[in-house]
């Protein structure tokens, strides 16, 4: 569901990804999982076509990022760490303002923006002004809003930055929900607890590059160390030392 | 399915309507102030300058003992109140006196034998009380020197005609619509202009620069629609924004000349005959589009290359120096003409185009060379506005 071949993206001189490649398969997560300014937010913004790669491509459902972003788009959600919700607009609205951008005609918006109430308990402010939410009810209507069209690749980037463990546990529940639709997700983040928890297999990023990927206990036993953060620290703290093959790609 | 233009049309529009910042600029503002400033200013005038006129003059005179006579007439007009103060030039720069006036030791003498002689008559130009005293006073002053003139004239036995072989009728010839629109064309041109910026300004700011202070706009680009349809949609939001401020302001300032000029400020404007026809009226909201257009579109590209709200206010706000600036000059220069070479000068083209409604002169050529420019310079602007948004560095922080 979403092929990724040799990403490579510069800004100002500074390379942030160089020949990134993995895949994620329809009903799985891939952990993208990096320091902060490893390239996390810079792939999953080439994804969203958001941004355009220097080299190589991506696919995401069958569609080309690079040849056709507008198709590529209608088969994404992408859920980050800032919310931007319209302050004068209700959820309702913001929802409906998305919906019609997705081509969706008003009864399915309608239809779905009363799933999304159901499913993410939104009934007491869907007719509020999104100035007057909580954190946890912009995240709830971002969450609305990135599902909506019902896409088949789900793109999150650091979702639960800032959130306290009750609205984190509830991303989880709905990445985990995501998995189970049989949605293609990414799901980047620092945090090795999250990536632990949530991911099918993993692509561990440094400086750009992948340095690790696969399933955690394949990586496990590769490297001859026991837990996550060992796997990390020996991909990339000994990557820093001695840039060697130690990668795993 | 609607168009996205539109959909980002509505959206944007909607959420101008629940600003009430935007609201403020666009409506109230120009729906009360100007009329208020409009009536409210000359009120102000008029008020103080009949209670100048109501006041009697206060003159001090020096050497009131050489003109006795002059002194005795001056005392007889209730206008005048003459004032003693030990230093005349003291009292008027602390506004005691209103005019100071220097009678010569050889004035009574002079007048008696037939001769000429002078009368000073001190005044501060920059005090209305003063320098509209100084008029008043000149005026009985000159009716005193007229009976002297003419008493000389009757001991000669000459009839005061001679003096005039004949007197001159002028006669103001110009169109009527012309004398009209002559107060208009001084202050409409530059307000409409000003509004036409200001109108759309906010929201100019708020869908571009805002949407990516709130963090709003990358979701937005993970839409489908091409970035160039979001950008129109946004240039239409601003448009109408400022069209329907330009509108109220004309609609303001139509009622503001032709109902309340005549009931309050009275004889005065009233006679003047201060009018807009409905026709001038249209005319002039279809030129200030033109006008709207090209600062929209140009607020936008400003908009959308600021990396804040506070960067694009400190980039937007100096155009108004841009609608300021022509209208003085049209202002300044009354027989600035239309021509196709000024016409081709954007912002300036519909400041010139609106005065030459107001006066009357309206020439359909111009009208629709002006209407080509100002599309070639918003499109120009919008295209412009269409690469920044597709600038990486410029739409994200990177």
């Amino acid at each position: 569901m979403i092929e990724v071949k040799g990403l490579t993206k510069s800004f100002k001189n500074k390379v942030a990804v160089e020949d990134v490649s993995f895949s994620v398969d329809c009903g799985e997560v891939l952990g993208l999982l990096g320091p902060n300014g490893a390239g996390k937010t810079t792939t999953i913004r080439i994804l969203a076509t958001v941004l355009k790669p220097d080299a190589g491509t991506a696919w995401v459902a069958g569609e080309d990022v690079c040849e056709n972003p507008a198709a590529a788009r209608k088969k994404i959600g992408v859920l980050t760490s800032e919310v931007g919700l319209y302050e004068r607009l209700t959820a309702r609205e913001i929802l409906k303002y998305f919906g019609q951008l997705h081509g969706m005609n008003m009864g399915m918006i309608n239809d779905r923006i009363e799933e999304m109430v159901e499913l993410l308990d939104m009934g007491d402010f869907i007719d509020l002004r999104a100035g007057t939410f909580s954190t946890g009810m912009k995240r709830k209507v971002a969450i609305a809003r990135t599902i909506l069209h019902d896409p088949p690749v789900i793109l999150f980037d650091e979702p639960t930055a800032g959130l306290d463990l009750m609205a984190a546990l509830a991303i989880y529940r709905f990445v985990h929900r995501c998995r189970e639709e049989g949605k293609a997700v990414i799901y980047s983040t620092h945090i090795m607890g999250e990536a632990a928890r949530l991911s099918d297999h993993l692509a561990i990023i440094d400086n750009g590059k992948i340095v690790g990927r696969g399933k955690l206990q394949t990586l496990e036993e590769k490297l001859g160390v026991s837990g996550l953060e060992q796997v990390f620290l020996r991909l990339v703290g000994e990557e820093v030392e001695t840039s060697s093959s130690n990668s795993l790609v | 399915m609607k168009h996205p233009v539109l959909i980002v049309w509505f959206k944007e529009i909607k959420e101008t309507l629940r600003d009430r910042r935007t609201l403020l600029v666009m409506v109230l503002l120009p729906m009360v102030m100007m009329p208020g400033l409009m009536l409210g200013l000359p009120l102000l005038l008029m008020g103080q300058y009949e209670s100048i006129e109501e006041a009697p003059v206060r003159v001090a005179v020096s050497g009131s003992s050489h003109g006795e006579a002059f002194m005795e007439y001056l005392k007889t007009r209730p206008e005048i109140r003459l004032v003693e103060v030990e230093d005349p030039r003291t009292s008027l720069e602390e506004r005691e006196i209103d005019v100071l006036l220097e009678i010569p030791a050889n004035f009574q003498d002079s007048i008696s034998q037939g001769d000429a002689t002078y009368l000073s008559m001190g005044f501060d130009s920059t005090r209305d009380r003063s320098r509209m005293g100084a008029e008043r006073l000149s005026r009985f002053v000159d009716i005193y020197r007229q009976s002297i003139r003419d008493l000389r004239l009757q001991d000669k036995g000459i009839s005061p005609q001679m003096l005039e072989p004949f007197h001159v009728q002028r006669q103001d010839l110009a169109p009527e619509t012309r004398v009209q629109g002559m107060f208009m064309a001084m202050i409409l041109p530059m307000v409409i202009g000003i509004w036409a910026g200001i109108g759309g300004m906010y929201t100019a700011i708020d869908v571009a620069a805002g949407e990516k202070e709130r963090a709003s706009l990358e979701p937005l680009l993970t839409t489908p629609p091409a970035r160039k349809m979001m950008v129109y949609g946004k240039f239409l939001s601003i448009l109408t924004v400022a069209l329907v401020t330009v509108t109220i302001v004309v609609v303001s300032m139509t009622a503001t000349f032709n109902y309340g000029f005549p009931r309050l400020i009275g004889d005065a404007m009233g006679e003047m005959g201060i009018t807009l026809s409905l026709g001038a009226g249209m005319l002039i909201i279809l030129v200030a589009f033109l006008l709207s257009a090209v600062l929209a579109a140009l607020e936008l590209t400003l908009s959308i290359f600021a990396r804040s709200f506070k960067e694009a206010q400190n980039y937007i706000t100096p155009l108004t120096l841009f609608i300021v600036f022509p209208a003085m000059i049209v202002q300044m220069i009354p027989e600035l003409d239309a021509s196709y070479r000024i016409l081709a000068i954007p912002v300036f083209n519909c400041i010139v185009l609106i005065r030459d409604i107001l006066l009357g002169e309206i020439n359909m050529a111009f009208l629709g060379f002006t209407l080509i420019v100002s599309f070639i310079y918003a499109f120009s602007a919008l295209q412009l506005a269409q690469y920044f948004f597709s600038r990486e560095d410029v739409i994200l922080k990177v």
